[in-house]
Protein backbone atom coordinates (compact mmCIF):
# COMPACT_ATOMS: atom_id res chain seq x y z
CA UNK A 1 0.00 0.00 0.00
CA UNK A 2 1.40 3.72 -0.91
CA UNK A 3 -0.03 5.27 1.95
CA UNK A 4 -0.33 9.42 1.90
CA UNK A 5 -1.09 11.42 4.65
CA UNK A 6 -1.70 14.96 4.66
CA UNK A 7 -0.06 16.09 1.69
CA UNK A 8 0.29 19.44 0.97
CA UNK A 9 2.46 21.44 -1.72
CA UNK A 10 3.10 25.23 -1.57
CA UNK A 11 5.54 26.89 -4.45
CA UNK A 12 7.09 30.18 -3.48
CA UNK A 13 6.19 29.62 0.37
CA UNK A 14 6.30 32.81 2.04
CA UNK A 15 6.25 34.79 -0.77
CA UNK A 16 4.04 37.09 -2.18
CA UNK A 17 3.37 34.75 -5.41
CA UNK A 18 2.75 31.98 -2.89
CA UNK A 19 1.10 28.97 -4.91
CA UNK A 20 -0.44 26.15 -2.71
CA UNK A 21 -0.80 23.05 -5.75
CA UNK A 22 -1.78 20.25 -3.32
CA UNK A 23 -3.48 20.40 -0.08
CA UNK A 24 -4.11 17.85 2.43
CA UNK A 25 -4.18 14.90 0.43
CA UNK A 26 -4.67 11.81 2.36
CA UNK A 27 -5.03 8.70 0.34
CA UNK A 28 -4.25 4.83 0.22
CA UNK A 29 -2.94 3.66 -3.03
CA UNK A 30 -3.20 -0.09 -3.55
CA UNK A 31 0.04 -2.22 -4.87
CA UNK A 32 -0.35 -4.14 -8.20
CA UNK A 33 -3.38 -1.73 -9.62
CA UNK A 34 -3.89 0.68 -11.51
CA UNK A 35 -5.08 4.23 -10.54
CA UNK A 36 -6.02 7.33 -12.40
CA UNK A 37 -5.34 11.02 -10.83
CA UNK A 38 -8.04 13.13 -12.94
CA UNK A 39 -8.38 16.53 -13.26
CA UNK A 40 -8.03 19.63 -15.27
CA UNK A 41 -4.66 21.50 -15.70
CA UNK A 42 -3.57 22.83 -12.82
CA UNK A 43 -5.57 20.72 -10.52
CA UNK A 44 -2.03 19.20 -8.79
CA UNK A 45 -2.07 16.15 -10.39
CA UNK A 46 1.93 16.34 -12.00
CA UNK A 47 2.67 17.69 -8.33
CA UNK A 48 1.01 14.81 -6.75
CA UNK A 49 3.00 12.27 -9.15
CA UNK A 50 5.91 13.69 -8.34
CA UNK A 51 5.38 13.81 -4.86
CA UNK A 52 4.81 10.09 -4.82
CA UNK A 53 7.73 9.46 -6.94
CA UNK A 54 10.35 11.06 -5.18
CA UNK A 55 11.12 13.56 -7.78
CA UNK A 56 9.81 16.37 -5.26
CA UNK A 57 9.28 16.79 -1.59
CA UNK A 58 5.74 17.78 -0.06
CA UNK A 59 5.74 21.23 2.15
CA UNK A 60 3.71 18.82 4.90
CA UNK A 61 2.68 15.02 5.11
CA UNK A 62 4.05 12.14 4.91
CA UNK A 63 4.43 8.90 2.41
CA UNK A 64 4.67 5.30 3.06
CA UNK A 65 5.31 2.97 0.59
CA UNK A 66 4.68 -0.69 2.84
CA UNK A 67 7.04 -0.38 5.77
CA UNK A 68 9.10 2.88 4.47
CA UNK A 69 8.59 6.51 4.96
CA UNK A 70 10.47 8.39 1.87
CA UNK A 71 9.58 11.93 2.12
CA UNK A 72 12.43 12.33 5.22
CA UNK A 73 15.08 10.19 3.12
CA UNK A 74 18.66 12.37 2.29
CA UNK A 75 18.51 12.48 -1.30
CA UNK A 76 20.93 10.09 -2.08
CA UNK A 77 18.62 7.14 -0.65
CA UNK A 78 16.03 9.09 -2.59
CA UNK A 79 18.11 8.69 -5.63
CA UNK A 80 18.09 4.84 -5.01
CA UNK A 81 14.58 4.39 -4.55
CA UNK A 82 13.52 6.81 -7.68
CA UNK A 83 15.95 4.00 -9.65
CA UNK A 84 14.68 0.90 -8.18
CA UNK A 85 11.44 1.40 -7.14
CA UNK A 86 9.87 3.92 -9.80
CA UNK A 87 9.61 3.69 -14.04
CA UNK A 88 8.83 7.23 -15.21
CA UNK A 89 6.51 7.70 -18.38
CA UNK A 90 6.19 12.01 -19.05
CA UNK A 91 4.23 13.67 -21.32
CA UNK A 92 7.32 14.51 -23.67
CA UNK A 93 8.81 11.32 -23.27
CA UNK A 94 12.38 12.64 -22.36
CA UNK A 95 13.95 10.60 -24.64
CA UNK A 96 17.76 11.54 -25.86
CA UNK A 97 17.73 12.95 -29.01
CA UNK A 98 21.61 12.23 -30.76
CA UNK A 99 21.41 8.57 -29.23
CA UNK A 100 20.16 5.16 -30.15
CA UNK A 101 16.93 3.84 -29.14
CA UNK A 102 18.61 0.84 -26.90
CA UNK A 103 20.83 3.62 -25.39
CA UNK A 104 17.77 5.85 -24.32
CA UNK A 105 16.07 2.09 -22.84
CA UNK A 106 19.30 0.97 -20.84
CA UNK A 107 20.52 4.63 -19.62
CA UNK A 108 18.76 4.56 -16.19
CA UNK A 109 20.06 1.34 -15.52
CA UNK A 110 23.99 2.96 -15.80
CA UNK A 111 24.27 3.88 -12.10
CA UNK A 112 23.46 1.04 -10.93
CA UNK A 113 26.69 -0.90 -12.21
CA UNK A 114 25.30 -4.04 -14.07
CA UNK A 115 26.60 -6.35 -16.26
CA UNK A 116 26.42 -4.68 -19.49
CA UNK A 117 25.66 -7.53 -22.04
CA UNK A 118 22.77 -8.35 -19.76
CA UNK A 119 21.89 -4.88 -19.58
CA UNK A 120 21.67 -4.55 -23.05
CA UNK A 121 19.80 -7.95 -23.14
CA UNK A 122 17.00 -7.00 -21.19
CA UNK A 123 16.91 -3.97 -23.12
CA UNK A 124 16.64 -5.77 -26.37
CA UNK A 125 13.86 -7.98 -24.54
CA UNK A 126 11.52 -5.32 -23.44
CA UNK A 127 11.77 -3.14 -27.13
CA UNK A 128 10.77 -6.93 -28.71
CA UNK A 129 7.67 -6.63 -25.88
CA UNK A 130 6.49 -3.56 -27.59
CA UNK A 131 7.45 -4.74 -31.17
CA UNK A 132 10.20 -1.65 -31.72
CA UNK A 133 13.23 -4.36 -31.22
CA UNK A 134 14.07 -3.38 -34.96
CA UNK A 135 14.41 0.03 -34.39
CA UNK A 136 16.81 -0.64 -31.47
CA UNK A 137 20.06 1.47 -33.24
CA UNK A 138 17.96 3.78 -34.89
CA UNK A 139 18.42 7.33 -33.10
CA UNK A 140 15.52 8.15 -31.12
CA UNK A 141 14.20 11.34 -33.55
CA UNK A 142 13.87 8.81 -36.14
CA UNK A 143 11.00 7.23 -34.47
CA UNK A 144 7.16 8.03 -34.35
CA UNK A 145 5.13 9.32 -31.51
CA UNK A 146 3.47 6.51 -30.96
CA UNK A 147 6.92 4.63 -30.92
CA UNK A 148 9.06 7.32 -28.91
CA UNK A 149 6.14 6.57 -26.46
CA UNK A 150 6.76 2.76 -26.21
CA UNK A 151 10.54 3.32 -25.94
CA UNK A 152 9.56 5.11 -22.96
CA UNK A 153 7.82 2.71 -21.67
CA UNK A 154 10.58 0.13 -22.14
CA UNK A 155 13.07 2.81 -20.50
CA UNK A 156 10.98 2.94 -17.59
CA UNK A 157 10.96 -0.63 -16.51
CA UNK A 158 14.54 -1.45 -17.61
CA UNK A 159 15.07 -1.36 -13.56
CA UNK A 160 11.95 -3.52 -13.22
CA UNK A 161 10.34 -1.40 -10.90
CA UNK A 162 6.97 -1.64 -8.91
CA UNK A 163 5.27 1.01 -9.46
CA UNK A 164 5.04 3.04 -12.87
CA UNK A 165 4.17 6.66 -12.99
CA UNK A 166 2.98 7.87 -15.92
CA UNK A 167 1.97 11.56 -16.61
CA UNK A 168 -0.74 12.58 -19.25
CA UNK A 169 0.83 9.49 -21.12
CA UNK A 170 -1.75 9.95 -23.89
CA UNK A 171 -1.49 13.75 -24.31
CA UNK A 172 0.31 13.44 -27.71
CA UNK A 173 -0.93 10.67 -29.39
CA UNK A 174 -4.08 9.76 -31.11
CA UNK A 175 -7.10 7.41 -30.00
CA UNK A 176 -5.79 4.39 -31.22
CA UNK A 177 -2.09 4.62 -30.00
CA UNK A 178 -3.54 5.61 -26.82
CA UNK A 179 -5.41 1.94 -26.18
CA UNK A 180 -2.79 0.70 -27.36
CA UNK A 181 -0.68 2.36 -24.64
CA UNK A 182 -3.09 1.37 -21.76
CA UNK A 183 -3.37 -2.40 -23.19
CA UNK A 184 0.71 -2.01 -22.58
CA UNK A 185 -0.21 -0.47 -18.67
CA UNK A 186 -3.53 -3.10 -18.02
CA UNK A 187 -0.93 -6.19 -19.17
CA UNK A 188 2.00 -4.49 -16.99
CA UNK A 189 -0.97 -4.01 -14.22
CA UNK A 190 -1.44 -8.22 -14.68
CA UNK A 191 2.06 -8.72 -14.20
CA UNK A 192 1.71 -7.19 -10.88
CA UNK A 193 3.05 -3.56 -11.45
CA UNK A 194 1.38 -0.87 -9.49
CA UNK A 195 0.79 1.68 -12.62
CA UNK A 196 -0.13 5.59 -11.70
CA UNK A 197 -1.65 7.70 -13.92
CA UNK A 198 -2.65 11.50 -14.45
CA UNK A 199 -4.49 12.39 -17.13
CA UNK A 200 -7.45 14.53 -17.76
CA UNK A 201 -8.10 12.22 -21.12
CA UNK A 202 -11.65 10.60 -20.34
CA UNK A 203 -10.16 7.97 -22.55
CA UNK A 204 -7.76 6.96 -19.61
CA UNK A 205 -9.92 7.22 -16.49
CA UNK A 206 -12.75 5.74 -18.49
CA UNK A 207 -10.23 2.67 -19.50
CA UNK A 208 -11.22 -1.01 -18.17
CA UNK A 209 -8.49 -1.65 -16.94
CA UNK A 210 -8.22 1.59 -14.26
CA UNK A 211 -8.97 0.30 -10.78
CA UNK A 212 -9.28 3.50 -9.00
CA UNK A 213 -10.01 7.04 -10.78
CA UNK A 214 -9.25 10.03 -7.93
CA UNK A 215 -10.41 13.16 -9.28
CA UNK A 216 -8.41 16.26 -8.02
CA UNK A 217 -9.32 20.46 -8.55
CA UNK A 218 -7.71 22.90 -7.37
CA UNK A 219 -4.56 20.64 -5.48
CA UNK A 220 -7.61 18.85 -3.27
CA UNK A 221 -9.23 15.60 -3.72
CA UNK A 222 -12.75 16.39 -4.90
CA UNK A 223 -13.48 12.50 -5.52
CA UNK A 224 -12.66 9.03 -5.46
CA UNK A 225 -13.90 6.20 -6.94
CA UNK A 226 -13.35 2.40 -7.42
CA UNK A 227 -14.32 0.89 -11.10
CA UNK A 228 -18.12 -0.26 -10.64
CA UNK A 229 -18.75 1.39 -7.02
CA UNK A 230 -20.48 5.03 -6.60
CA UNK A 231 -18.16 8.18 -5.89
CA UNK A 232 -17.46 9.96 -2.63
CA UNK A 233 -16.47 12.61 -1.96
CA UNK B 1 48.12 44.01 5.50
CA UNK B 2 49.93 40.50 4.46
CA UNK B 3 47.24 39.03 2.17
CA UNK B 4 47.60 35.79 3.66
CA UNK B 5 46.39 37.94 7.12
CA UNK B 6 43.55 39.63 5.30
CA UNK B 7 42.24 35.65 3.74
CA UNK B 8 42.43 34.13 7.21
CA UNK B 9 40.60 37.09 8.79
CA UNK B 10 37.79 36.87 6.46
CA UNK B 11 37.89 33.47 6.02
CA UNK B 12 37.75 33.06 9.84
CA UNK B 13 34.79 35.67 9.74
CA UNK B 14 32.90 34.17 6.95
CA UNK B 15 33.30 30.17 9.23
CA UNK B 16 31.66 32.45 12.35
CA UNK B 17 28.87 33.28 10.50
CA UNK B 18 28.62 30.10 8.87
CA UNK B 19 28.78 28.51 11.82
CA UNK B 20 26.33 30.64 13.50
CA UNK B 21 23.52 29.79 10.65
CA UNK B 22 24.14 26.08 11.66
CA UNK B 23 23.87 27.44 15.35
CA UNK B 24 20.72 28.47 14.79
CA UNK B 25 19.53 25.11 13.27
CA UNK B 26 20.79 23.37 15.63
CA UNK B 27 18.95 24.98 18.55
CA UNK B 28 15.80 23.98 16.66
CA UNK B 29 16.47 20.81 15.64
CA UNK B 30 17.56 20.21 19.10
CA UNK B 31 14.35 21.64 20.62
CA UNK B 32 11.50 20.80 17.89
CA UNK B 33 13.33 17.64 15.25
CA UNK B 34 10.48 14.85 15.19
CA UNK B 35 10.45 12.44 12.24
CA UNK B 36 7.25 10.98 13.07
CA UNK B 37 5.53 14.47 12.63
CA UNK B 38 5.14 15.46 8.64
CA UNK B 39 4.59 19.09 10.08
CA UNK B 40 5.73 22.01 7.88
CA UNK B 41 8.33 23.01 10.73
CA UNK B 42 9.75 19.49 10.70
CA UNK B 43 10.16 19.06 6.87
CA UNK B 44 11.64 22.13 6.57
CA UNK B 45 14.58 21.44 9.18
CA UNK B 46 14.57 18.02 7.18
CA UNK B 47 15.21 20.39 3.99
CA UNK B 48 17.69 22.56 5.69
CA UNK B 49 19.96 19.99 7.20
CA UNK B 50 21.23 19.13 3.58
CA UNK B 51 22.25 22.57 2.89
CA UNK B 52 23.60 23.59 6.23
CA UNK B 53 25.64 20.14 6.90
CA UNK B 54 27.36 20.58 3.22
CA UNK B 55 28.07 24.29 4.82
CA UNK B 56 29.48 23.11 8.04
CA UNK B 57 31.43 20.66 6.32
CA UNK B 58 33.34 23.64 4.19
CA UNK B 59 33.64 25.54 7.32
CA UNK B 60 35.79 22.31 9.12
CA UNK B 61 37.85 22.20 5.80
CA UNK B 62 38.94 25.54 6.22
CA UNK B 63 39.41 25.23 9.75
CA UNK B 64 42.07 22.11 9.28
CA UNK B 65 43.41 24.47 6.40
CA UNK B 66 43.62 27.42 8.28
CA UNK B 67 45.90 25.52 11.13
CA UNK B 68 48.52 25.19 8.42
CA UNK B 69 47.90 28.29 6.76
CA UNK B 70 47.74 30.23 10.02
CA UNK B 71 51.57 28.69 10.77
CA UNK B 72 52.97 29.55 7.70
CA UNK B 73 52.10 32.96 7.68
CA UNK B 74 53.25 33.48 11.29
CA UNK B 75 56.65 32.07 9.84
CA UNK B 76 56.32 34.64 6.73
CA UNK B 77 55.96 37.43 8.99
CA UNK B 78 59.22 36.75 10.94
CA UNK B 79 61.16 39.30 9.36
CA UNK B 80 59.46 42.17 10.03
CA UNK B 81 60.42 41.22 14.30
CA UNK B 82 63.48 41.96 15.56
CA UNK B 83 64.33 38.49 17.33
CA UNK B 84 62.07 36.68 15.88
CA UNK B 85 63.64 33.57 12.98
CA UNK B 86 60.32 31.46 12.80
CA UNK B 87 56.86 31.49 13.64
CA UNK B 88 57.81 30.65 17.42
CA UNK B 89 59.12 33.81 17.43
CA UNK B 90 55.79 35.53 15.75
CA UNK B 91 53.60 34.07 17.70
CA UNK B 92 55.49 35.60 20.90
CA UNK B 93 55.07 39.37 19.85
CA UNK B 94 51.87 39.63 21.94
CA UNK B 95 49.43 37.39 24.41
CA UNK B 96 47.12 36.44 21.21
CA UNK B 97 49.39 34.22 19.18
CA UNK B 98 49.90 30.74 20.99
CA UNK B 99 45.82 30.62 22.45
CA UNK B 100 45.14 31.10 18.74
CA UNK B 101 47.50 28.66 17.77
CA UNK B 102 46.29 25.89 20.94
CA UNK B 103 42.27 26.37 19.92
CA UNK B 104 43.08 25.68 16.45
CA UNK B 105 44.79 22.91 16.67
CA UNK B 106 41.84 21.94 19.12
CA UNK B 107 38.83 23.06 16.55
CA UNK B 108 40.98 21.26 13.71
CA UNK B 109 40.88 17.78 15.93
CA UNK B 110 36.90 18.67 16.38
CA UNK B 111 36.07 19.49 13.16
CA UNK B 112 37.80 16.37 12.28
CA UNK B 113 35.71 14.30 14.16
CA UNK B 114 32.61 16.42 13.40
CA UNK B 115 33.15 15.49 9.82
CA UNK B 116 33.37 11.73 10.58
CA UNK B 117 30.06 11.48 12.70
CA UNK B 118 28.02 13.50 9.62
CA UNK B 119 29.66 11.18 7.49
CA UNK B 120 27.95 8.24 9.63
CA UNK B 121 24.84 10.23 9.83
CA UNK B 122 24.80 10.75 6.02
CA UNK B 123 24.98 7.18 5.74
CA UNK B 124 21.42 6.58 7.11
CA UNK B 125 18.44 6.92 5.29
CA UNK B 126 16.77 8.19 9.17
CA UNK B 127 19.58 11.08 10.80
CA UNK B 128 20.03 8.59 13.93
CA UNK B 129 23.08 11.01 14.26
CA UNK B 130 21.36 14.19 13.90
CA UNK B 131 20.80 15.88 17.50
CA UNK B 132 24.49 14.68 18.33
CA UNK B 133 25.70 16.37 15.20
CA UNK B 134 23.99 19.53 15.73
CA UNK B 135 24.98 19.42 20.12
CA UNK B 136 28.55 19.10 18.61
CA UNK B 137 27.95 22.00 16.28
CA UNK B 138 26.97 24.46 19.27
CA UNK B 139 30.50 23.69 20.81
CA UNK B 140 32.42 23.88 18.08
CA UNK B 141 30.68 27.30 16.87
CA UNK B 142 31.38 28.61 20.06
CA UNK B 143 35.37 27.25 19.94
CA UNK B 144 35.29 28.92 16.06
CA UNK B 145 34.05 32.21 17.85
CA UNK B 146 36.41 32.60 20.52
CA UNK B 147 39.44 31.31 18.06
CA UNK B 148 38.75 33.77 15.74
CA UNK B 149 38.70 36.23 18.51
CA UNK B 150 42.12 35.52 19.24
CA UNK B 151 43.34 35.21 15.73
CA UNK B 152 42.16 38.91 14.91
CA UNK B 153 43.21 39.99 18.43
CA UNK B 154 46.73 38.55 17.32
CA UNK B 155 46.97 40.04 13.80
CA UNK B 156 45.52 43.46 15.53
CA UNK B 157 48.14 43.88 17.81
CA UNK B 158 50.87 42.92 16.02
CA UNK B 159 53.50 45.56 16.79
CA UNK B 160 56.86 45.77 15.01
CA UNK B 161 58.46 47.80 18.01
CA UNK B 162 58.27 44.64 20.05
CA UNK B 163 61.61 43.14 20.34
CA UNK B 164 61.05 39.22 20.59
CA UNK B 165 63.28 36.42 21.28
CA UNK B 166 63.75 33.70 18.66
CA UNK B 167 63.32 30.05 18.60
CA UNK B 168 67.02 28.65 20.03
CA UNK B 169 65.85 31.12 23.48
CA UNK B 170 62.30 29.96 23.56
CA UNK B 171 63.18 26.09 23.26
CA UNK B 172 66.74 26.61 25.51
CA UNK B 173 67.02 24.75 28.35
CA UNK B 174 66.87 27.95 30.52
CA UNK B 175 63.47 28.39 29.18
CA UNK B 176 60.60 29.34 31.64
CA UNK B 177 58.16 27.80 29.28
CA UNK B 178 56.41 24.51 29.30
CA UNK B 179 57.31 23.92 25.85
CA UNK B 180 60.96 24.55 26.89
CA UNK B 181 60.37 21.96 29.76
CA UNK B 182 58.77 19.42 27.24
CA UNK B 183 61.49 20.46 24.63
CA UNK B 184 64.10 19.19 27.39
CA UNK B 185 62.80 15.76 28.51
CA UNK B 186 65.75 12.94 29.27
CA UNK B 187 66.06 12.13 24.91
CA UNK B 188 66.42 8.68 25.58
CA UNK B 189 63.36 8.03 28.23
CA UNK B 190 60.88 9.64 25.66
CA UNK B 191 62.58 7.62 22.39
CA UNK B 192 61.27 4.63 24.69
CA UNK B 193 57.90 6.16 25.51
CA UNK B 194 57.94 7.25 21.99
CA UNK B 195 58.41 4.00 19.77
CA UNK B 196 56.31 1.71 22.21
CA UNK B 197 53.80 4.24 22.22
CA UNK B 198 53.83 4.23 18.13
CA UNK B 199 54.47 0.09 17.70
CA UNK B 200 51.49 -0.01 20.30
CA UNK B 201 49.27 2.13 18.12
CA UNK B 202 50.03 0.21 15.00
CA UNK B 203 49.92 -3.36 16.49
CA UNK B 204 46.23 -1.75 17.89
CA UNK B 205 45.53 -0.80 14.56
CA UNK B 206 46.40 -4.02 12.91
CA UNK B 207 44.65 -5.99 15.03
CA UNK B 208 41.24 -3.58 15.06
CA UNK B 209 41.42 -3.63 10.82
CA UNK B 210 41.61 -7.69 11.11
CA UNK B 211 38.95 -8.36 14.07
CA UNK B 212 36.91 -4.92 14.02
CA UNK B 213 37.85 -5.36 18.01
CA UNK B 214 39.18 -2.84 20.32
CA UNK B 215 37.89 0.59 18.63
CA UNK B 216 37.78 2.05 21.70
CA UNK B 217 41.34 0.77 23.51
CA UNK B 218 42.45 2.07 19.64
CA UNK B 219 40.90 5.63 20.06
CA UNK B 220 42.48 5.98 23.38
CA UNK B 221 45.68 4.91 22.01
CA UNK B 222 45.52 7.22 19.34
CA UNK B 223 44.76 10.81 21.18
CA UNK B 224 47.82 9.69 23.68
CA UNK B 225 49.86 8.94 20.93
CA UNK B 226 49.10 12.29 19.56
CA UNK B 227 50.00 13.99 22.34
CA UNK B 228 53.29 12.15 22.93
CA UNK B 229 54.56 12.80 19.26
CA UNK B 230 53.91 16.12 19.49
CA UNK B 231 56.19 16.01 22.31
CA UNK B 232 58.36 13.89 20.85
CA UNK B 233 58.46 16.07 17.94
CA UNK B 234 60.04 19.19 20.46
CA UNK B 235 62.22 16.54 22.34
CA UNK B 236 63.49 14.57 19.48
CA UNK B 237 62.33 14.32 16.45
CA UNK B 238 63.12 18.27 15.51
CA UNK B 239 67.13 17.80 16.91
CA UNK B 240 67.53 14.90 14.55
CA UNK B 241 66.12 16.79 11.45
CA UNK B 242 67.65 19.87 12.13
CA UNK B 243 70.92 17.57 13.39
CA UNK B 244 71.61 20.08 15.99
CA UNK B 245 71.55 19.49 19.37
CA UNK B 246 70.34 22.07 20.76
CA UNK B 247 67.60 23.80 18.21
CA UNK B 248 64.16 22.05 19.04
CA UNK B 249 62.19 24.39 17.30
CA UNK B 250 58.55 22.88 15.92
CA UNK B 251 58.39 25.06 13.31
CA UNK B 252 61.75 25.58 11.77
CA UNK B 253 60.34 21.88 10.53
CA UNK B 254 57.98 24.48 8.41
CA UNK B 255 60.51 26.13 6.49
CA UNK B 256 62.27 25.36 3.11
CA UNK B 257 66.06 25.17 4.09
CA UNK B 258 64.57 21.46 5.79
CA UNK B 259 61.98 21.01 2.98
CA UNK B 260 59.00 21.54 4.23
CA UNK B 261 59.03 18.47 5.91
CA UNK B 262 56.97 19.46 8.94
CA UNK B 263 53.63 19.67 6.57
CA UNK B 264 53.71 16.26 6.02
CA UNK B 265 55.07 15.28 9.61
CA UNK B 266 52.19 17.52 11.43
CA UNK B 267 49.70 16.52 8.70
CA UNK B 268 49.97 12.79 8.49
CA UNK B 269 50.28 12.86 12.56
CA UNK B 270 46.95 14.65 12.66
CA UNK B 271 45.17 12.79 9.88
CA UNK B 272 45.85 9.86 11.78
CA UNK B 273 45.25 10.91 15.11
CA UNK B 274 41.59 12.27 14.08
CA UNK B 275 41.12 8.94 12.43
CA UNK B 276 42.28 7.22 15.39
CA UNK B 277 40.16 8.89 17.81
CA UNK B 278 36.98 8.95 15.21
CA UNK B 279 37.03 5.28 15.48
CA UNK B 280 36.36 4.96 19.30
CA UNK B 281 33.35 8.39 18.55
CA UNK B 282 31.65 6.10 16.12
CA UNK B 283 31.83 3.08 18.49
CA UNK B 284 29.61 4.77 20.50
CA UNK B 285 26.86 4.59 17.68
CA UNK B 286 27.29 1.35 16.53
CA UNK B 287 24.10 0.00 18.51
CA UNK B 288 21.86 1.95 16.27
CA UNK B 289 20.12 0.11 14.12
CA UNK B 290 20.02 2.30 10.78
CA UNK B 291 24.18 2.24 11.71
CA UNK B 292 24.88 -1.53 12.57
CA UNK B 293 26.29 -2.05 8.76
CA UNK B 294 27.68 1.40 8.44
CA UNK B 295 29.78 2.44 11.19
CA UNK B 296 32.21 -0.95 10.81
CA UNK B 297 33.14 -0.43 7.33
CA UNK B 298 33.44 3.61 8.22
CA UNK B 299 35.50 2.23 11.11
CA UNK B 300 37.81 0.00 8.18
CA UNK B 301 38.73 3.25 6.59
CA UNK B 302 39.56 4.73 9.23
CA UNK B 303 41.99 2.42 10.67
CA UNK B 304 43.59 1.90 7.69
CA UNK B 305 43.76 5.94 7.11
CA UNK B 306 45.61 5.70 11.23
CA UNK B 307 48.09 2.90 10.12
CA UNK B 308 49.01 5.31 6.94
CA UNK B 309 48.93 8.49 8.42
CA UNK B 310 51.59 6.95 11.91
CA UNK B 311 53.59 5.21 8.93
CA UNK B 312 54.27 8.88 7.45
CA UNK B 313 54.78 10.13 10.81
CA UNK B 314 56.79 7.26 11.93
CA UNK B 315 58.56 7.45 8.76
CA UNK B 316 59.40 10.63 8.63
CA UNK B 317 60.80 10.82 11.90
CA UNK B 318 63.28 7.88 12.01
CA UNK B 319 64.11 8.45 8.31
CA UNK B 320 67.22 11.17 9.67
CA UNK B 321 67.78 9.00 13.22
CA UNK B 322 68.66 5.77 10.96
CA UNK B 323 70.42 7.67 7.65
CA UNK B 324 71.87 10.59 9.51
CA UNK B 325 75.59 10.62 10.87
CA UNK B 326 73.95 12.64 13.62
CA UNK B 327 73.77 10.96 17.26
CA UNK B 328 71.94 12.38 20.18
CA UNK B 329 73.08 9.85 22.77
CA UNK B 330 74.98 12.01 25.08
CA UNK B 331 73.49 15.05 25.41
Amino acid sequence: MIELTDISKTFQAGQPNAFMALEGITLSLPLGRMTVFAGPSGSGKTTLLSIIGGMARPTTGRIRIGDHEITSLPERFLSDLRRNRFGFIFQDHHLIRGITVLENVMLPAYPLGQDRRLLKRRALELLAGFQIEDKARFPVEWLSGGQQQRVSVARALINNPETIIADEPTAHLDTDLARQFLEIMTGLVKGGKTVLIGSHDPLVFGWKGVNRVVHLRDGRIVGKKMKGRPACG
Amino acid sequence: MNPAVLALSFGGILACIAAGYGTQLGIAILRRWNLTSGSERQLALERKTYLVSVLLGWVMIFEFLSLFMFVHTADHLHALFVGAMCAAGTLTVNEYGYPALILKILNAVLCGLWMLINHADTRAPDYPLIRVKYAAVLIIAALLVIENGFQLGYWMHLNPNVITSCCGILFSTGGQTVAADLAHLPPAGTMMVFFASLMGVVGMALCFYRTGRGARVLAVMSGWFFILALTSILSFISVYIYQLPTHHCPFCLLQREYGYIGYPLYGSLLIGGIAGMGIGVLDRFKGIDSLTAVIPKIQHRLCLTVLIGFAIFGGIAVYPMIFSDFKLIGY
